[in-house]
């Protein structure tokens, strides 16, 4: 399957200000088919009317389903929207993608963190933004070497990944083994997690795949 | 058979995110059980909601269990212990004010351990700890005043402490595992998990004979009636669970398990907790399904019993049809040996015509008649 024909649906902010909105115009760099959904022009995100979001129609024939742990926090019907697309993609086949970045308190971590765990079985891919690593090892009361084994283990999500660019390292827990590998180029970490979903459905099955899909050398 | 159906959460269409609130959601759908997820760590600012919630569950029939941490490492080193020891401490206080029946724990990985009785020896030794914990922090007389809006606290018994099966070879918690420790440890109880048994089992569970047997084995090794079950569809390879799914995409279906609680289950009294990703939606395609099977038994029953009444009216003793009814199943047996033993008799001779009329430019299909050859 090449990149043109991979489709990618996202639940973000209208701004494209956020970090699910990097990762849909980085994979539309890359030739996927993307989309936004968000709320309507004519209203504020933090008090959208979330009913009015047809999710079977947004996620139909959809691969992925790209969501970020901060939307919760804008606000109760970002919360419901982001829930029920979960829901939706679980329901619709789109693999849900859950990029847990660092929210702008990041004393809220916790809060989005707690949500993020109350869904992890609709979660596929987990993405762990360099920056939010040290804090979510502390909350979660493992070493930083073993958050996302650990994360991979007890929530058994199919894929949790993160990717340091200083060091060029992608790291990923899956189903059948682990990987890491230092990649031929230089990504931001949003970049290669978009490469990551583009690549993933043509690289082939087991660790192998993995590892083509992570941009290994 | 009292059998109580639930989620392992808030449901998800709950529109508030409280556990009172997914109660009421819980209740409007019909389902009558729930399992909270502490998952992580159990917060002070959670202990009002539980409070809340033990009164609702007091007061209606909605039972209320509680999970407790998901990665567990009872075998782990000192460190590893004392850290999932101490989740464990904050869920069994919590259990206590939510009134929870259940207290499910994981064991996690062997560790150091190799598989047997050294390491089920351990886990008895860790789990006689937390029963009685669980015993002291119920059953705490000087708190009896504090604690007088709270009557089940004095009222019910303590939370039994459930040990959960698991679903990779690497982590503790076979059924023989499980059942072992809890045999030796009053106060524990086996949570079979539906998905785990069936993972770690390469896909064991597929008919309603392999509940049967699996319930056997507990009642017989174990004893009692009362279960506690999880049940979720799951992507599974080489006997570990890989992921959960919903019900619907799993090669673990729910029709056998219902068949077999329908047909078989009268003698149980069972909880079954929805840990799909589609939490309480596949709780009601569960409720469905035991519902449906009921009701084809009921269907069976109600026309045996009608064939009986006009047999007996029209003379017949019920001996006697039982007698023609083995006449007739033998008839039938034997036709049908004969068919299988005489290719050259009347019937299959008129399906040898067939070909001749597909062979009339039609494309070739499979036919009904055809699938009569099917045992």
């Amino acid at each position: 399957m090449a990149a043109s024909e991979v489709r990618i649906v996202a639940f973000g902010r209208p701004e494209h200000d956020d970090a699910v909105s990097a990762v849909l115009s980085a994979a539309a760099q890359r030739g996927a088919r993307t989309r936004l959904i968000t709320s309507a022009a004519d209203e504020d995100f933090a008090t959208m009317d979330h009913g009015a979001i047809d999710w079977r129609d947004a996620l139909d024939n959809a691969h992925w389903l790209v969501s970020s742990a901060s939307t919760p926090l804008e606000g109760t019907s970002p919360r419901y929207a982001w829930g029920a697309a979960m829901t939706f993609g679980e329901l619709e086949g789109a693999r849900t993608v859950m990029l847990v970045d660092m929210p702008s308190d990041p004393s809220r971590l916790a809060e989005s963190w707690g949500a993020v765990i109350e869904r992890i079985r609709q979660v596929h891919v987990l993405f762990v933004a360099p920056e939010a690593i040290d804090a979510l090892s502390n909350l979660e009361e493992v070493s930083t070497a073993e958050l996302l084994q650990s994360i991979r283990h007890s929530g058994l999500v199919p894929h949790v990944c993160t990717y340091l660019p200083n060091e060029r390292i992608a790291l990923v827990e899956h189903s059948l083994g682990s990987v890491r590998v230092q990649t031929k180029a230089e990504y931001q970490p949003l970049e290669w997690l978009a490469s990551f979903l583009c690549e993933i459905p043509s690289a082939g099955p087991g660790q192998a795949g993995v590892e083509h899909a992570s941009g290994g050398c | 058979m009292p059998l109580r159906l639930g989620p392992a959460g808030v449901p998800l269409s709950c529109k508030g995110r409280t556990i009172v609130e997914g109660m009421d959601d819980i209740t409007a759908l019909g389902l009558d059980a729930m399992e909270i997820q502490t998952v992580r760590t159990v917060q002070p600012k959670h202990f009002d909601q539980y409070w809340q919630a033990g009164i609702l569950s007091w007061n209606s029939d909605l039972e209320m269990n509680l999970h407790g941490p998901y990665y567990a490492e009872l075998l782990g080193s000192r460190r590893e212990r004392n850290r999932t020891l101490t989740k464990m401490e904050a869920s069994m206080q919590a259990g206590k004010i939510v009134n929870a029946r259940h207290l499910v724990y994981h064991v996690g990985p062997y560790g150091e351990y190799e598989p047997g009785t050294e390491a089920n020896e351990q886990v008895a030794n860790m789990f006689s700890g937390v029963v009685d914990r669980v015993h002291q922090i119920w059953g705490d007389k000087s708190e009896e005043e504090d604690y007088a809006a709270f009557p089940w606290v004095h009222k019910s018994k303590p939370s039994l402490v459930g040990i959960e099966t698991s679903g990779r070879q690497d982590l503790w918690g076979t059924v023989e595992e499980v059942i072992e420790v809890c045999n030796h440890v009053e106060g524990t109880v086996p949570v079979l998990n539906m998905a785990h048994i069936h993972a770690r089992g390469h896909g064991r569970m597929r008919t309603s004979e392999d509940y049967s047997e699996l319930f056997e084995q507990v009642r017989k090794d174990y004893g009692g009636k009362k279960f506690y079950c999880h049940f979720a569809g799951i992507e599974h390879r080489m006997g570990n669970a890989l992921h959960y799914t919903q019900i619907k995409k799993s090669d673990l279906k729910f029709e056998p398990f219902a068949e077999f609680l329908a047909e078989e289950g009268s003698w149980l009294d069972i909880t079954i907790i929805s840990d799909s990703p589609l939490l309480e939606h596949d709780a009601m395609y569960m409720l469905q399904h035991y519902d449906k099977a009921r009701q084809r038994l009921l269907e069976i029953h109600a026309r045996d019993e009608r064939r009986i009444k006009l047999a007996m009216e029209s003379g017949m003793s019920p001996e006697e049809l039982k007698m023609l009814e083995k006449e007739a199943a033998e008839a039938r047996k034997a036709s049908s040996d004969g068919k299988a033993g005489k290719p050259d008799s009347a019937k299959p001779a008129k399906k040898a015509k067939k070909p001749v009329t597909k062979a009339k430019g039609k494309m070739m299909s499979f036919d009904k008649d055809e699938d009569k050859d099917d045992p």
